[in-house]
């Protein structure tokens, strides 16, 4: 792996150069809070230990994307979106997220074309968190808040320079031509240790054996941590009649939802908070894992921060397996 | 090509119409656009109306709807106060639409735009006289400018 | 006198409640998650009290957790939670006589900055309408009025157009506003709609519009300016403002104030014969919808 160091003040100007071929998406303050969008001015860029509220997946899976329009006389013209984009410092919760949203879509019989398309158009840039925020709980999850390795190049704040290491073809493109340094004297670059919050157990164990009723109690069924958290990636397709031509819309679904899983017939197979509730928690904790090997859950910590009734889902995943043992 | 089109038909000044939509009800407002077109009564040719059974069925959101898909005015029209089909439901809209205007004022569109009114089966002159009315208030507001500035939708509905 | 000693007598009440087995679940407070300063929390058991809280930062209306539990149930009530309950029985969602209200006289809550939280800031209610038993706060009441917000978007923004596009591009439909919402408890909501489909999934303003113009509009004349959809959005828009100006504008004009007595129609389901026609053509007080 290659280090090199970029000086605090060029990386503005090598943004600055970028911007022309590339749309940039990077944390911009917005009111009293940080969020990812796409950047206008580099001076909009802030890069300092603070935490985006939502998590930036929206740039790669949107909230509602156009597929494709098509007539009633059969003729379909595919949405195209070729926009060349930089993640530009992303968090290795978000990236490590990043990477179970690959797995989803990109693994397995059926692959998501648009999700692979803008994935391959995307330079991801880490960017590492020295402290942990309120509510963060990514070390019991087996991540290392300052470092991943799923991106292209990622920075580590050194001071008066930031420390890049790159790993990808696409970071050396961007970095590549910054002094190159030691690789003893760089920054750590450990994948994380163990993690230490997981659910073992079966499914019906899991289903029979736990009081979901009393754990999901709380819950109003807002949405909000399933819009803001990473990894979540249920979406619904929707057309929308216009003029004789119909568009379709791929769009975020959340398990929140009281419509979420409705068939056509009328049954909700999840009808309560309870059964959605759940089916949040062992989707993370378990059905990915079966599927993918991964846990959905980095431990972002922004589903707890953000929850307006202050569920957190790392005691309830505790108090869970508390319970079985 | 359809796009500059779209544009060029939004921009205020010579040439420009405005597109109001028009949500009468069945028994007396419909009937007396319905005089005033049998009378051969000369208005303007802004509004495209929309037929309801009752001004008591028009839903505000029909005309919120309307009115951020790009409706340059709204006009809502049913029968006098205590002369409702159904016996109350022009009492109730009364109170509905009175709030909805105030809610569509505090939101930023001009009062000028939203229009309430009650025409009889026989007034076609009032309904006449009415639309005048409202096409030069909406005239002089110029385009519905609830979303300019703001992302848009690749279609604009047209009326 | 204080939080502190409203908060043991509150536990004293929701015990001897609970023990004389009068209700089976009391609605509180608990210590909050992260950055959030309190958390409903659910009490089966007396011993349970004991880590109920009680202070300025339980600004979280409880009232809805009501239509999921609506036997049996104590709820700690500040007046705001209190006009909710209201509401509900107005419009026929629970049973008065198997509720229990613990109304609390309540000083204002307050933000995480410190400042009043949403919907305190021009409460001027410190006694709950309906209650049971009552916790009063003692003396000292008034001096701890809470200190409001300066409104920055006004001074901030010209025009009200601008302040609600504004307020619209900040919004991520999320719908957690719904939620919170004490007066959103339809079961089908009009934006989960297909037929007719008022809100295309697309994530325009537009979208945004239809959706925050229509709750508003469903609010009108019911609103009880808890201000828990400020609360929750993630996002921090600010949507109060619009209810807020109906509710004044509803009081103003057909002299009803929702959430005071359960026994009156509420103004948007009845009419008068001689209402005023606000901002009709030809109608009378034109320039009261269109002046201010």
């Amino acid at each position: 792996m290659k280090h090199v160091v970029v000086p605090k003040d060029s990386i503005k100007d090598l943004l600055e150069s970028l911007m022309t071929d590339y749309k940039i998406v990077a944390p911009v303050r917005e009111g009293q809070t940080l969020v990812y969008k796409a950047v206008n001015q580099v001076d909009e860029v802030i890069l300092n230990d603070e935490a985006a509220y939502k998590s930036p997946k929206e740039f790669l899976f949107p909230q509602t994307e156009q597929m494709m329009v098509f007539s009633k006389d059969g003729d379909i013209r595919i949405t195209e979106d070729d926009t060349k984009t930089i993640l530009f410092g992303v968090r290795s919760c978000d990236l490590e997220a990043l990477k179970i949203m690959t797995a989803v879509f990109t693994q397995g019989k059926f692959i998501d074309t648009y999700f692979e398309k803008k994935l391959k158009n995307t330079v991801l840039i880490g960017f590492g968190c020295q402290s942990e925020k309120k509510g963060c709980f990514c070390g019991d999850r087996g991540l290392n808040k300052g470092y991943s390795e799923a991106c292209d190049a990622f920075l580590t704040d050194n001071g008066d320079q930031y420390i890049v290491q790159i790993i990808t073809e696409k970071g050396e493109l961007l970095f590549g031509g910054f002094a190159q340094i030691d690789s003893q004297k760089a920054v750590s670059c450990e994948s994380g240790g163990q993690a230490l919050l997981e659910i073992n157990s079966d499914e019906s164990t899991l289903f029979n054996n736990v009081d979901w009723g009393r754990i999901s109690e709380k819950c109003m069924g807002c949405g909000t941590c399933t819009y803001i958290c990473p990894t979540c990636h249920c979406f619904v397709f929707k057309d929308v009649v216009e003029k004789g031509e119909a568009i379709r819309y791929k769009c975020w679904d959340s398990c929140m939802y009281p419509k979420f899983t409705m068939h056509a017939s009328g049954h909700n197979p999840r009808a309560s908070k309870k059964e959605r509730y759940r089916q949040r928690i062992l989707h993370k904790y378990l059905y990915v894992k079966q599927n993918f090997g991964y846990t959905a859950c980095t431990g972002c910590g922004r589903c707890i921060r953000s929850c307006p009734v202050g569920m957190n889902i790392k005691s309830v995943v505790t108090e869970i397996m508390e319970g079985l043992k | 090509m359809k796009e500059e089109m779209m544009v060029e038909k939004r921009e205020a000044g010579a040439g420009w119409e405005p597109k109001i939509v028009a949500f009468l009800c069945n028994w007396c407002s419909y009937a007396g656009a319905d005089l005033a077109g049998t009378s051969r009564l000369q208005y303007p040719p802004n509004i495209r109306i929309v037929r309801l059974p009752c001004s008591g069925r028009i839903n505000p959101l029909y005309i919120i709807k309307a009115l951020v898909d790009g409706a340059d005015g709204i006009m809502v029209s049913g029968c006098h106060p205590g002369d409702c089909h159904y016996l109350t439901g022009n009492l109730y809209a009364r109170r509905r639409f009175t709030m909805l205007k105030r809610l569509l004022t505090t939101a930023g569109i001009e009062p000028g735009r939203v229009h309430f009114t009650w025409v009889s089966a026989s007034e076609g002159n009032r309904f006449a006289s009415v639309v005048e009315e409202v096409v030069v208030k909406v005239k002089a507001l110029g385009p519905n400018r609830i979303r300019e500035g703001s992302e848009r939708r690749s279609d604009v509905h047209e009326f | 006198m204080s939080f502190e000693k409203q908060r043991i007598e509150l536990i004293d009440t929701c015990k001897n409640l609970l023990k004389e087995g009068k209700v089976n679940l009391v609605l509180g407070f608990a210590e909050g998650q992260a950055e959030m300063s309190a958390s409903p929390f659910f009490i089966r058991t007396p011993e349970e009290t004991d880590e109920m809280k009680w202070d300025d930062a339980c600004s979280m209306t409880l009232a809805k957790y009501l239509l999921e539990k609506k036997e049996g149930a104590a709820i700690i009530a500040k007046p705001c939670d209190a006009r909710a309950i209201v509401m509900y029985l107005a419009e026929n969602q629970i049973e008065r006589d198997k509720l229990t209200i613990i109304g609390v006289e309540c000083a204002g809550m307050k933000g995480k900055d410190g400042l009043a939280a949403p919907g305190c800031e021009d409460c001027k209610l410190r006694i709950p309408p309906v209650y049971d038993i009552l916790v009063g706060y003692g003396d000292g009441l008034e001096a701890e009025a809470v200190q409001k917000a300066a409104d920055t978007m006004e001074a901030e923004l010209s025009g009200k157009l601008t302040r609600f596009q504004k307020e619209m591009e900040k919004c991520i439909l999320c719908f957690s506003c719904r939620q919170a919402c004490y007066g959103c408890y339809c079961e089908s909501c009009f934006i989960d709609r297909e037929i007719p489909n008022w809100l295309p999934k697309e994530l325009d303003t537009g979208a945004k519009m239809v959706f925050h113009l229509g709750r508003a509009m469903h609010l009108a004349g019911r609103c009880v300016e808890c201000g828990a959809c400020e609360r929750v959005c993630p996002s921090g828009v600010n949507i109060r403002y619009l209810v807020k100006d109906l509710a004044e504008f509803c009081e103003a004009l057909y002299g009803y104030q929702p959430g005071v007595n359960p026994e009156e129609v509420p103004a948007m389901t009845t009419f008068d014969m001689n209402d005023k026609e606000v901002g009709f053509i030809g109608g009378e007080h034109n320039e009261a919808c269109c002046g201010s």
